[in-house]
């Protein structure tokens, strides 16, 4: 299968001369379309970064970052942006809603940002799936956390991107909420033949994916259960 | 304590960009509330020192006392001096009268007689005259001189009838007053001689005192007078007021409320101003306090962190803004005509200093105090995490339509505007008083037409003007038909006018407020008002015919019978026509004051008159026919003479032979219509440019608040931006979310604003038009557009400084706020 995914010598680097930080060393790395991929390591080993880089929301020192055949970095901030709310989603550890905005319109504003109109059935079964259905009318600071995660989950998928990122997702969660979300996530992502990089300290939530990858000091130490 | 507090100076140092940005707020609040209050302070002082030399410095006189009364005056709380004058009798001239009183010390300071020669009498039979009387008398200013004074001394006999006793009194003169001012104007001077010379010349039960009285609170002068009122016994008509001192002083100073207005608006602006730079300031920092919360701080600890930064900025921000307060101040009153004019002397009252810093520092503390204790309220964990969104439940419901017409952008930029209602409802109101202000003085501008104002002072082209009321001073008839016969000229409209009458009437018929007027007296049934007396000839009856309302105006009529028409638009005089009413004109003879009464029917009641003098008594204007005003006043000469020109006149040269006719008294004078009109424009338009000026430093002051709270909402925002851009906004989107912010703050304040600026001139309109006959209503619609624009501009070019920090943010960065 294509790599939905692909870096080749992807690096950051903070600082320059002795001060300088390596973040992240030279990094190679395909994922498959389909692929739940989780990112593990210590603090400070180099996953946000390597995250940042891939989801195109930080610039590399060096390297390349290919998203379905297109290289990240060579498009222009606004391009970037454009290719984000369509081939990317994002789910972040504190929800990151839009408090004026009800659970529903949290989950369509890429595709408002993008000024396209959200087919209604979609939504709706996004939204059946997610347990929503109830609450679409919300604003976030009448959910939960886990629900405001979940409305977060389904703002990720609305636009059926090629790459669902998700940092920490169930860092802010109860157990018994974390367990739902992560697995609303994935089973979705599935569904839906989306491909997963959850970035994680935790192992219950790398159990769950397909394949990972462990980061100390800006480098992959192992990379298991993916397909070589 | 004292480590926390080592903090301040850090935290200045490390933000000195923001730290000196809100000093500059601090400072230009300061100054503006400093600079505003030197000029309201040096007009005032201007307008009472200008009443001091007037009228004297006195708040009140009290006539008719005995001696008894005089000495209890000075137990009664409140007064803080008091002297009295016991008046001897009067000497008329023609065209002058001369009051001989006697004055002690105390009522001389404070009526502000002083002596260009000589000094004040001592001893029975002294006195002291103005030079200019001396002159008039036919004397000379030689000290020493013995001079011989007939005399007519007036009092109310046991029956309350008016009686008089003339006498001839000799005096030695030692002393010249320096000119009392307007008395050469009105022709009533003074005579100043001992007390004693009184108790010598009056029978004792004749000796009645007067006392000028000074209250020791200005503003509590009627108040003071009541109390004086109670212990003395006096009745009503024994108080009278300086009021052109009071006025100056501001008692009643409900006169004042654009003043006061103004005031509280350049007080709110700047407290808005000074609460946003500190809100942000404190924002910026919720992180660090809720470190400083975490390891320990309390909340009290974090609000003195908070006073103790507003007070190291104060101590640069007071002197700062005080200095440049003063200097604006002086600038402005040097520079710009209008208040050169006003302000003879510019003082710096230490209380007006005193209230700019104190304001200042109140606002500034409050200001600092309410976001230090949100800081110190909000749990530390979450103030670390900047986790906290503060959002009003009412925003839920906003911003669809806007959603709809202007998109997602559109819809987010509306509802963040209203995220936090109280802060932007303080951004709006304080975007909006500029425009309330231009407002109210731009309708104000359009009200005040120049050429309505000046035709309220003269009726054509140009005026030929007596400027004294004296009688047996004016133009001649020979004069008006010489101005008629100017080549270029259409048509004179003359107008003869006499003061010093008084109109008798039954008093069963006057208004309340009539018969309570001071200048009214009631006698038995028959009420004895004080009128204004006017002589129209046919064609200024012509004139007058539109502002009939009953009777009719039939100029032979008028002319061969005793005669009268009166104005009297809301029938305060109770008279009706047919009836018969009495004039009482008074002459000043060398025998003494003469009363001579003519009976006429009332033979119209008019509304108002065209040609009415800029000055009227306090009872109805009653015009007489020529001929009858003549019997009645005794003179045919005419006060203003109005000329018209007939189309295509040479104006120079009819100006040129009018100023000729001018000349022909000494106190002749040529008003020109156009020359009037520019003149009251440059004066109108050098208020208006004060009244801009004024409007476009509250304007950056809104712009400063608009600017604070964008950039407040944005770092309350800055996990949202993140997010946002991770989600895929583009730049411009962002750019254009933020723009449309402020196009709403915008829109929002020229909402509220328009309307409120034109409810206010209205009503500044009802309020003012009972003085300013002038004014003329009408709402400057063409205006509104324009200052809508501004409202709108201005909001969008608030929103450039944060967009640049918008544009600055990296996405990573925004979501490193938050993980």
């Amino acid at each position: 299968m294509a790599p939905s995914l692909s870096t080749s010598a992807l690096s950051k680097t903070y600082g320059t001369g002795p001060a300088a930080v390596h973040a992240l060393k030279p990094t190679d790395l395909t994922v498959r379309r389909g692929e739940c991929l989780a990112i593990v390591g210590p603090s400070g080993s180099g996953k946000s970064t390597l995250l940042h880089l891939l989801a195109g929301l930080d610039r590399p020192s060096s390297g390349q970052v290919h998203v379905d055949g297109t290289d990240l970095y060579r498009l222009a901030d606004d391009d970037l942006a454009i290719f984000r709310r369509r081939h990317i989603g994002f789910v972040f550890q504190f929800f990151n809603l839009i408090p004026v905005l009800s659970a529903e319109e949290n989950i369509t504003l890429p595709l408002l940002l993008d000024g396209r109109q959200a087919d209604a059935a979609l939504v709706d079964e996004l939204l059946d799936t997610l347990g929503l259905a109830a609450r679409r009318h919300h604003l976030p600071d009448a959910l939960s956390g886990g629900q405001q995660q979940r409305v977060a989950i389904g703002r990720a998928l609305v636009t059926h991107p090629a790459v669902v990122f998700a940092d920490e997702p169930t860092g802010n969660l109860d157990t018994e909420a974390a367990g739902e979300v992560l697995e609303l996530l994935t089973s979705a992502a599935h569904r839906y033949g989306q491909t997963v990089v959850i970035v994680t300290h935790d192992p219950h939530v790398a159990a769950h994916a397909g394949r990972v990858i462990t980061l100390r000091d800006g480098q992959i130490v192992s990379d298991m259960g993916g397909q070589k | 304590m004292k480590g926390l507090l080592k903090l301040v100076p850090r935290y200045v140092q490390k933000q000195s960009r923001r730290a000196a940005l809100t000093a500059l707020g601090i400072t230009l609040a300061i100054a503006l509330l400093c600079a505003t209050g030197v000029v309201g302070a040096s007009i005032r002082q201007t307008m009472v020192d200008q009443a001091l030399d007037l009228t004297g410095d006195y708040h009140a006189i009290l006539s008719d006392l005995d001696a008894a009364q005089v000495v209890s005056l000075g137990d009664v709380e409140g007064i803080d001096a008091a002297g009295s004058s016991l008046p001897l009798g009067a000497h008329y001239l023609d065209n002058l009268f001369i009051t001989v009183e006697g004055f002690d010390a105390a009522a001389r300071d404070l009526f502000g007689l002083d002596l260009a020669a000589g000094r004040f009498p001592e001893n029975e039979g002294e006195i002291a005259l103005e030079g200019w009387v001396l002159d008039a008398l036919g004397l000379g200013r030689e000290l020493g001189q013995v001079l011989s004074l007939p005399l007519n001394h007036s009092y109310v006999d046991a029956a309350g009838a008016y009686q008089e006793i003339g006498f001839e009194a000799r005096f030695t003169l030692v002393g010249i007053l320096h000119d009392i001012p307007a008395a050469r104007l009105t022709g009533a001077s003074l005579g100043l001689v001992a007390q004693d010379t009184i108790h010598s010349l009056l029978p004792a039960e004749h000796v009645r005192y007067h006392a000028f009285v000074r209250a020791a609170r200005a503003g509590k002068v009627h108040e003071t007078m009541a109390g004086v009122q109670r212990a003395l016994g006096l009745g009503d008509k024994q108080i009278s007021y300086n009021d052109h001192l009071l006025g100056a002083l501001g008692e009643g100073a409900s006169g004042n409320w654009p003043i006061l207005l103004l005031g509280a608006v350049v007080v709110a602006a700047t407290v808005a101003t000074i609460y946003n730079a500190f809100q942000i300031s404190v924002l910026e920092r919720l992180q660090q306090f809720g470190l400083l919360r975490a390891v320990g701080a309390t909340s009290g600890q974090l609000r003195l962190l908070v006073v103790a930064e507003a007070a190291l900025l104060l101590t640069v921000a007071i002197p700062l803004g005080l200095l440049t307060g003063v200097g604006a101040a002086a600038l402005l009153t040097q520079s710009l005509g209008m208040l050169d004019a006003m302000v003879a002397r510019l003082v710096v009252p230490p209380a007006v200093l005193g209230a700019a810093a104190g304001l200042g520092l109140l606002a500034t503390l409050v200001s600092a105090l309410l976001p230090a204790r949100v800081a110190g309220r909000v749990p530390p964990l979450e103030a670390m995490a900047h986790h906290r969104t503060v959002l009003d439940g009412r925003v839920r419901h906003r911003g669809a339509a806007w959603g709809r017409i202007l998109g997602i952008t559109g819809r987010l930029a509306y509802q963040n505007v209203w995220r936090n209602r109280k802060r932007s409802l303080v951004t709006i109101f304080s975007l909006g008083i500029g425009v309330v202000l231009f407002g109210v003085f731009t309708t104000w501008a359009s009200s005040a037409d120049a050429s309505s104002i000046v035709a309220g002072l003269l009726f054509g082209d140009y005026a030929l003007k007596a400027h004294t009321p004296e009688r047996g001073v004016g133009f001649s008839p020979e004069v008006a038909r010489a101005a008629a016969a100017i080549p270029g000229v259409d048509r004179v409209y003359a107008l003869q006018t006499d003061y010093g009458n008084r109109l008798l009437l039954p008093a069963s018929g006057v208004s309340a407020d009539l018969l309570g007027a001071g200048d009214t007296v009631v006698d038995g049934d028959t009420a004895s008002l004080s009128i204004t007396l006017l002589g129209y000839g046919p064609d200024e009856l012509d004139l007058a015919r539109p502002y009939l309302e009953t009777g009719e105006i039939d100029p032979a009529a008028l002319a061969s019978t005793p005669s009268a028409l009166v104005v009297d638009p809301g029938g305060s005089t109770g008279l009706q026509v047919g009836d018969t009413v009495t004039i009482r004109h008074t002459i000043w003879s060398e025998t003494g004051l003469e009363t001579e009464d003519t009976t006429y029917t009332v033979a119209g009641i008019l509304r108002d008159v065209p040609l009415a003098p800029p000055f009227r008594a306090t009872g109805p204007t009653v015009v007489l026919e020529r001929a009858q005003y003549a019997a009645c006043a005794g003179t045919d000469l005419f006060k203003q003479i109005d000329v018209l020109l007939a189309p295509g006149a040479d104006e120079d040269a009819v100006e040129a032979q009018l100023s000729a006719l001018a000349d022909t008294i000494p106190q002749g004078d040529v008003m020109s219509l156009r020359q009037e009109t520019a003149r009251l424009e440059a004066e109108k338009r050098q208020m208006m440019w004060l009244v801009y000026g004024l409007v476009a430093v509250v304007t950056v002051i809104g712009v400063v608040n608009i600017v604070n709270t964008i950039t407040s909402n944005l770092i309350l925002r800055t996990r949202e931006f993140g997010m946002l851009r991770a989600v895929g906004i583009t730049g411009r989107q962002l750019r254009r979310m933020t723009r449309l912010e402020g196009l709403f703050y915008g829109l929002l304040s020229a909402a509220w604003s328009l309307p409120a600026g034109g409810i206010l001139a209205y009503l500044f309109f009802l309020a003012a038009r009972s003085e300013m006959t002038y004014l003329d209503w009408s709402l400057p619609w063409a205006m509104a557009l324009p200052a809508a624009l501004v409202c709108v501009t201005v909001g969008v070019a608030a929103t450039l400084p944060p967009m640049r920090r918008i544009s600055r943010i990296e996405v990573v960065d925004a979501l490193r706020s938050i993980v």
